[in-house]
């Protein structure tokens, strides 16, 4: 019952009347040819997130340039949040074949599933595209006595780090525990829950330590309230300016490079013209003004993976996920 | 011996609202045990407050259920609930002790009747069934279009129960599609007006609804297999 | 700052961003009347429609649906006891039933006088202040904020009614709803019962719709139908008296909500439940809150006013949201390409200056059209409530919808809704369980965090001096409340003896 008004829910939803009518087929017939796939009118691209956030700001701009790259193609962002991304997702798995449907997709698609509470995993969906990534800085207090990442987990043998975290799940917490289990040291954990309620702990003193992304704390960082002691990212923010001289984790000794990405999915059980199409669609997306708009505006790594490269860098990231949440 | 069947009827109702908080306290109480009151260290674990607040619910909730099946009520009457009673004049009555059954209501029969022996309640039985809210008729009367209680009672049946079908029916009629025949159903069969005027606000409201949520917000509303707007 | 406010106003004042502002407060007002469509909501859905304007532009268009979609939810309060936000839940307390008495005008013009005064005059410290403020706020770590709740969780006796231990239990209820999904701290998942719905926990502003609107209506439905409310028009007008009445309580929720406001996360809802708990101790007419006391209205619509201002102090100053809304806000700030933070105040001048100067502008605007308007709206009334209803309903339902996107909202209303009913039914109080279900989160957020801090101690909140400040206030709230009530009552009891003779006379014009 749910599934199949969802389905025609998304397919519709901007649609007159008559297209709409039929609109709960159209996903198995339009491909059906064998020949090109167009989606018919306009496409929803589900944000599992509420409006205004980071997964948000992904959807949006991901319409946006592929209305860019492809004029023929209409795109409505539609929120639907809850359980912390769980209701998106599962709407979307009640997509399946439904090609005028994509969502956008960051590392909730792999922690859900580890967590054990949804009924779907990665493989349930059509990877198109990996946007980019978002890493982490750690960030300290402008009074710390800190330099560098090292500084803290030497510190961190013979007394007490207090480092905020933004969930289990959370990317930050994930970089920490990656970082422990390089360095054997130990940070006690304070939960919060969002990357403001951090940077204020962090003004406040309430924390020692936090990870978060450079976009979150850029306006903080720029007028010298805190300092970033590194990047846990593969390389260094050289594209930024004003990030280009905070040197990487690894460069500092601790091998943990971890990053958020952002993506977009389309439903399982789509047809190889349909995955092609979408797959075309973004790889012209990224090439777009908008794209690079997004990714500056965000602080974000322009690495890309369209299609399989996008699945062999999920099934990767879902190892280490693994170990990190279940060890 | 109690007060009149209507207030009778909500002491079974209260008994039965602190039952469920009773359990719902118990139950949560029980499973906040399982999730663990305190992590290691002693810090506060995902129980501590589920754990608690069930515990309180199920001693505050328990102890009322005692009361309420006691017949005794906890210091409910005073200030408010008093000031309605003097301000309508049948439930006054009802407080000041007549004993002739009946009353301004005596037609609806004796079952939902008006005022009752208000002599043999408690002194502590107050008038609990009285809502602060005045003006309207208080729950034995007749209203103004001389509904008698078992009618409004079948009427708030009616309204939930055509809500709840019209919730079903979205997947079938479309969100509007579906509310619009709510809307007439609630006019025209609950309401007893006459169906072209019903016909007409129930489609100028879903009209509205469509222009403000679909046309201006963009909330994309559920068209059902029928496609009706959306 | 003087330069700043000629360029503020100056940005502001000009034709086009002006249209805006009034776009923005008259469809915030829209949006908060409607159930379901609270500010956020509001600005988070208009949010793309504002792209193409100027930044400066959209975003003084989405402050103006901020700030009017605060009223808006006044309205419906008042009017058919429906919170359109959650702030103003306890304005129903007060406001409907001055409206069952035929004074929704009165109520409704209180409620932008009130409104207003407090944007004023935290507008005011605002722009003088904020720096300040905002390293004020950054103080208040977990164990200020666990002592913050607490206080917040004591005024719950303000709101019991007469039977204390029923006011207690519904906040219990309320904690207890908000326990469901995932803890804050060791993300295990409580009582979901393998759903994903029940993950993210029970939506609050469904519940409110639920509780407030589908209860009061079907709570009517049974109840009967009254005859339809006439009052006469001079009588919907707000007198001098009720002036003069709610002087106090404006003034004194304006700077409590600005406090609260100023602190992140703690809201304009906490804010607008503290005044009415405040005011109710301290008012002379303390007695008469809950019966349609114009000042059950005065001090929570100020303070949440206040406290929705107050909310861009961290926003502004720190680039850290105060609430959702202004989460959202920051959100737009990114959209627009502007990075917020410290250097805000530097960096963009016009944008910041122009923005605080719309708040001003917005606040006039806003009361011209609602003073003005108060007892049109109020005419509602006079609509009989069987055709009333099925709009109620309607709106409820469609309003639930959009939060989401899904039926999933919907069912939640109904079921609470169904709730409410019997809660009405059977008298049990309904603002201790929102205040419950509104401070439960937060609480255990603070609980957790605080243990954390003190790895497994606390009892540091009894070291650090602000918390044991706020922890003194609130004891002393719970533990003395007869020594302070009685205290208070004496006091209040001689000088209302005696201006209740004053009162008596008609409108004070005779006593020259």
């Amino acid at each position: 019952m749910k599934r199949s008004r969802s389905a025609v829910l998304a397919t519709t939803s901007v649609l007159a009347l008559t297209l709409a009518a039929c609109g709960g087929e159209s996903g198995d017939s339009s491909g059906g040819g064998g020949g090109g796939f167009e989606p018919r009118g306009d496409v929803t691209m589900i944000v599992p997130f509420g409006a205004g956030g980071g997964s948000d700001l992904a959807g949006r701009a991901t319409a946006t340039m592929i209305e860019a790259a492809n004029g023929d193609v209409g795109v409505n962002v539609e929120n639907r949040e809850g359980g912390s991304g769980a209701v998106g997702y599962s709407a979307f798995l009640g997509e399946a074949g439904n090609a005028e449907t994509l969502l956008a997709t960051e590392t909730a698609l792999l922690a859900l599933p580890i967590s054990g509470e949804v009924e779907f995993d990665y493989t349930d969906f059509t990877p198109i595209m990996k946007l980019a990534d978002d890493f982490t800085l750690m960030i300290v207090n402008a009074d710390s006595p800190y330099q560098t990442c090292t500084d803290v987990v030497e510190a961190a043998k013979t007394e007490r780090i207090v480092a905020g975290i933004s969930g289990i799940t959370g990317l930050d917490n994930i970089v920490f525990t990656l970082t422990e289990q390089e360095t054997g040291v130990e940070f006690d954990r304070v939960p919060f829950e969002s990357g403001g309620e951090l940077t204020a702990a962090l003004l406040g003193g309430q924390i020692d330590i936090a990870s978060l992304n450079p976009g979150e704390i850029i306006g903080q960082l720029e007028a010298g309230e805190v300092k970033a002691l590194c990047a846990y990212s593969e390389e260094r923010y050289s594209d930024y300016e004003e990030l280009a001289d905070i040197e990487t984790a690894k460069e500092q000794g601790i091998d943990v490079a971890f990053a958020q990405f952002r993506g977009v999915l389309a439903p399982g059980g789509i047809d190889d013209a349909a995955r092609e199409f979408w797959i075309e669609t973004m790889e012209a997306a990224v090439e777009t003004d908008e794209y690079q708009q997004y990714i500056e505006d965000n602080y974000l790594q322009a690495n890309t993976a369209a299609g399989d490269d996008f699945v062999t860098y999920l099934e990767g990231n879902n190892e280490l996920l693994q170990q990190v949440l279940e060890g | 011996m109690t007060g009149s069947p209507a207030r009778r009827g909500i002491a079974v109702e209260q008994a039965v609202v602190y039952g469920l908080l009773t359990a719902l306290g118990l139950g949560a109480l029980v499973m906040a045990l399982g999730f663990g009151f305190f992590l290691e260290d002693s810090r506060v674990g995902p129980g501590l407050v589920p754990g608690v607040v069930g515990g309180l619910i199920l001693l505050i909730a328990g102890w009322e259920l005692l009361a309420t099946l006691r017949g005794h009520r906890t210091s409910h009457d005073s200030g408010l609930a008093e000031v309605v009673a003097a301000a309508t004049p049948d439930t006054t009555a009802d407080t000041t002790g007549h004993t002739t059954p009946g009353g301004a209501s005596a037609e609806s029969g004796a079952r939902e009747g008006g005022s009752a022996d208000a002599a043999t309640m408690s002194p502590d039985d107050g008038p609990v069934d009285l809502p602060g809210d005045g003006g309207g008729p208080g729950l034995d009367d007749v209203d103004i279009f001389g509904r008698t209680p078992k009618e409004r009672g079948r009427q708030l049946v009616a309204v939930f129960a055509a809500l709840v079908v019209a919730c079903l029916l979205v997947p079938l009629l479309g969100f509007l599609g579906s509310f619009f025949v709510l809307s007439l159903f609630i006019s025209a069969v609950v309401e007893r007006r006459r169906w072209v005027p019903s016909l007409i606000v129930s489609f100028l409201a879903v009209a509205a609804v469509y222009g403000v949520f679909v046309g201006f917000l963009g909330v994309p509303l559920p068209t059902g297999l029928i496609g009706i707007g959306g | 700052m003087l330069d700043n406010l000629v360029l503020g106003f100056s940005t502001a004042l000009s034709l086009e961003n002006l249209l805006w502002c009034f776009v923005g407060v008259l469809v915030g007002t829209v949006i908060g009347v409607l159930p379901g469509l609270g500010s956020t909501t509001g600005v988070a859905v208009l949010l793309p429609l504002t792209l193409s304007l100027e930044p400066v532009t959209g975003l003084i268009m989405l402050a103006g649906i901020y700030y009017g979609s605060q009223y808006g939810g006044t309205i419906t309060s008042v009017l058919i006891s429906t919170p359109g936000e959650a702030s103003s839940v306890v304005t129903t307390l007060d406001g409907y039933q001055m409206a069952r008495q035929g004074r929704a005008g009165a109520a409704l013009a209180i409620s932008a006088i009130g409104s207003f005064v407090a944007a004023i005059i935290s507008l005011g410290l605002l722009v003088a202040l904020a720096p300040p403020f905002a390293a004020f706020a950054l103080d208040f770590g977990p164990p200020e904020m666990l002592a913050v709740m607490i206080l917040g969780l004591a005024t719950i006796i303000s709101f019991a009614g007469d039977n204390r231990m029923l006011g207690l239990l519904m906040a219990l209820v309320g904690l207890l709803i908000a326990t469901v999904g995932v803890d804050p701290g060791s993300g295990t998942s409580r009582f979901t019962f393998g759903s994903i719905y029940l993950l993210g926990g029970i939506p609050f502003v469904e519940v409110m719709i639920g509780l407030f609107a589908v209860g009061e209506v079907l709570f009517q439905i049974r109840q009967g139908a009254a005859a339809p409310i006439k009052a006469k028009f001079r009588e919907l007008m707000i007198s001098r008296e009720d002036l003069r009445r709610s002087r106090g309580p404006i003034l004194r929720g304006s700077f409590l909500g600005f406090l609260f406001g100023i602190l992140p996360g703690a809201g304009s809802t906490l804010a607008s439940f503290m005044a009415y708990g405040i005011e109710k101790r301290v008012n002379k007419r303390g007695k008469e809150f809950g019966t349609g006391a114009i000042e059950g209205v005065a001090a929570p619509e100020a303070a949440n006013n206040a406290a929705a201002n107050a909310n861009f102090v961290p926003t502004l100053t720190l680039g850290i949201p105060g609430g959702a809304t202004t989460a959202v806000l920051l959100g737009a700030f990114m959209i627009n390409g502007i990075q917020p933070g410290p250097l805000l105040f530097e960096e963009q001048p016009t944008l910041v200056w122009g923005l605080l100067a719309s708040f001003f502008i917005g606040n006039v605007i806003l009361l011209v059209l609602n003073l003005p308007l108060a007892p049109v709206f109020a005419q509602i009334l006079r609509v009989p409530y069987g055709y009333m209803y099925p709009m109620i309903l309607l709106t409820s339902v469609v309003g639930a919808y959009s939060i989401s996107n899904g039926m999933y909202s919907v069912w939640v209303v109904l079921i609470f809704g169904i709730i409410g009913y019997f809660m009405k039914r059977l008298d049990l109080p309904m603002a201790p369980l929102v205040l419950g279900l509104v401070l439960g989160p937060l609480f255990e957020k603070a609980l957790v965090q605080t243990s954390a801090i003190g790895d497994g101690n606390l009892l540091i909140v009894f070291t650090r001096p602000l918390a044991l400040v706020v922890m003194a206030i609130a004891i002393l709230q719970l533990a003395a409340p007869s020594i302070m009530a009685r205290l208070l009552r004496r006091r209040a009891t001689t000088r209302s003896r005696r201006s209740d003779s004053a009162d008596s006379t008609p409108e004070g014009s005779t006593r020259g």
